[in-house]
């Protein structure tokens, strides 16, 4: 579903990614763990296609990507509903759209906030609807930093849940970046210690 | 509504005092004015010549916005094809109006097409620039994410570039309506024998003073009526508050 080749990237003169190597399949699900400020966030943006590598080739074979940033880039002038509905406009019809959207803003604890602009809500609100737009998406590459930090107990339960039931089905390929080890242990995650800097890796089967 | 009428008043006095040094063969005074101007009101040729001025300009400054609109979001989006169309730009910024009346006066008679054309290569290059240059300051982020998740180009359009770019669209149009007017009336006076700008042109050539006033009242009521109606409504919008006269 998800290859990365020997991926490389410089930013301001200094090397954070070298060689880079990551293959990912249905129903594999890895979680980036190590000290922060190491290139994961940089690593999983050039995997989503957010930003490019300076070399290497990345390769996605997938109808339906769900990604949450943490700077979770939003429509300023659309609510909550109606930028669920723009990220999800490709993918479902509109009766459908409404329906999944009240869903995932209910289960991110953003009922209340369903009318409400990105400009009157909180950066702990936003995250959480970049977070819904990208599960309830039923996406088959799926990559997301930091999903479960700052969330509290329901909200975290909601995201392990769909996160479980997507790994259960294996219907994606799930790449993440998180704090919360034991969590995504327990729902049946790997984990991938990075520690070597700058950033290298090998993972999966080419 | 005081300091208007205190400047109508001072017009008057000015013009009055003009009228008794020159005599009233050159510059008529204002009650002469007035009679030519209610006298002009009356016939069809005035209304006929004001509504082909204002349409002229409205529909320059319509075709032109369009344009602006489409190629400035394509450049806008695109660094490549900004680049390739800077130079162009930078050629019709230079170009001054009075040689595209020639060389449309040339190419294009002496009908609708100079003044329309005329104002569009005026107006054309800084609400182009005004387009690509906001398309260009948009989040970069949010349109790569609309992309990750396969949002269609319509939607992005809709969704993120036009309402994003809609205040600066807004500030480019007042300048392109004050402007366009007046470029409007030269190309008339130059190139054609409609509109207020020729009828200017015709009273200058026969010397008909009070004529060549009335005329120029019109056109003066028609750009502050612009003004006030118009463009001080849209740059209002443009800046989201209020605009001090």
């Amino acid at each position: 579903m998800l290859e990365l080749r020997g991926i490389f990237k410089a930013i301001g003169g200094q090397r954070i990614i070298q060689d880079v190597n990551l293959f990912l399949r249905r129903g594999d699900m890895i979680c980036l763990a190590g000290p922060s400020g190491v290139g994961k966030t940089t690593l999983l943006e050039i995997a989503a296609g957010m930003i490019e590598a300076d070399g290497g080739t990345v390769r996605r074979h997938s109808t339906r990507m769900g990604c949450a940033f943490q700077d979770a880039p939003l429509l300023p002038w659309l609510s909550a509903c109606d930028n669920m509905d723009f990220f999800l406009s490709a993918h479902m019809p509109p009766e459908q759209r409404r329906q999944v959207s009240r869903c995932w803003l209910g289960k991110m604890g953003l009922e209340g906030a369903a009318w409400k602009k990105p400009s009157e809500m909180s950066g702990g609100m936003k995250r959480r609807l970049s977070i819904a737009c990208s599960l309830a998406l039923k996406p088959d590459i799926l990559m997301l930093d930091e999903p479960l930090a700052f969330l509290d107990k329901d909200c975290q339960k909601a995201v392990t849940g769909e996160l479980a039931r997507l790994h259960a089905r294996r219907s994606a390929a799930i790449l993440l970046i998180s704090h919360e080890l034991e969590l995504l242990v327990e729902i049946g995650a790997s984990i991938v210690e990075i520690d070597s800097s700058p950033l290298s890796l090998f993972y999966g089967q080419a | 509504m005081i300091p208007f009428l205190f400047s109508m008043a001072t017009v008057c006095v000015l013009w009055t005092g003009l009228s008794f040094f020159f005599g009233t063969g050159l510059v008529p005074s204002p009650w002469e004015t007035a009679a030519c101007l209610a006298r002009m009101a009356t016939t069809t040729a005035m209304w006929e010549n004001t509504a082909i001025t204002v349409t002229r300009g409205m529909v320059a400054i319509l075709v032109t916005l369009l344009l602006a609109l489409v190629l400035g979001i394509i450049a806008g989006l695109s660094r490549q094809i900004m680049s390739f169309m800077s130079p162009l730009i930078a050629v019709l910024q230079a170009t001054p109006p009075i040689l595209w009346i020639t060389l449309l006066m040339v190419w294009a008679g002496a009908g609708n097409a100079v003044p329309i054309l005329v104002v569009t290569a005026s107006v054309f290059p800084p609400l182009f620039l005004n387009v690509a240059q906001s398309v260009a300051a948009l989040d970069r982020r949010l349109l790569m994410t609309a992309k990750i998740y396969q949002v269609k180009k319509h939607r992005i359009l809709k969704d993120i570039i036009l309402p994003g770019i809609y205040p600066y669209v807004l500030a480019g149009l007042t300048y392109a309506l004050a402007s366009g007017w007046k470029v409007t009336a030269v190309a008339e006076f130059l190139g054609s024998s409609r509109g207020i700008g020729a009828q200017i042109y015709w009273s200058y050539r026969m010397l008909e003073m009070p004529e060549l006033f009335s005329w120029a009242l019109v056109l003066i009521g028609l750009g502050m009526g612009l003004e006030f109606s118009l463009i001080r409504s849209l740059r209002r919008k443009a800046q989201g508050g209020t605009v001090h006269a």
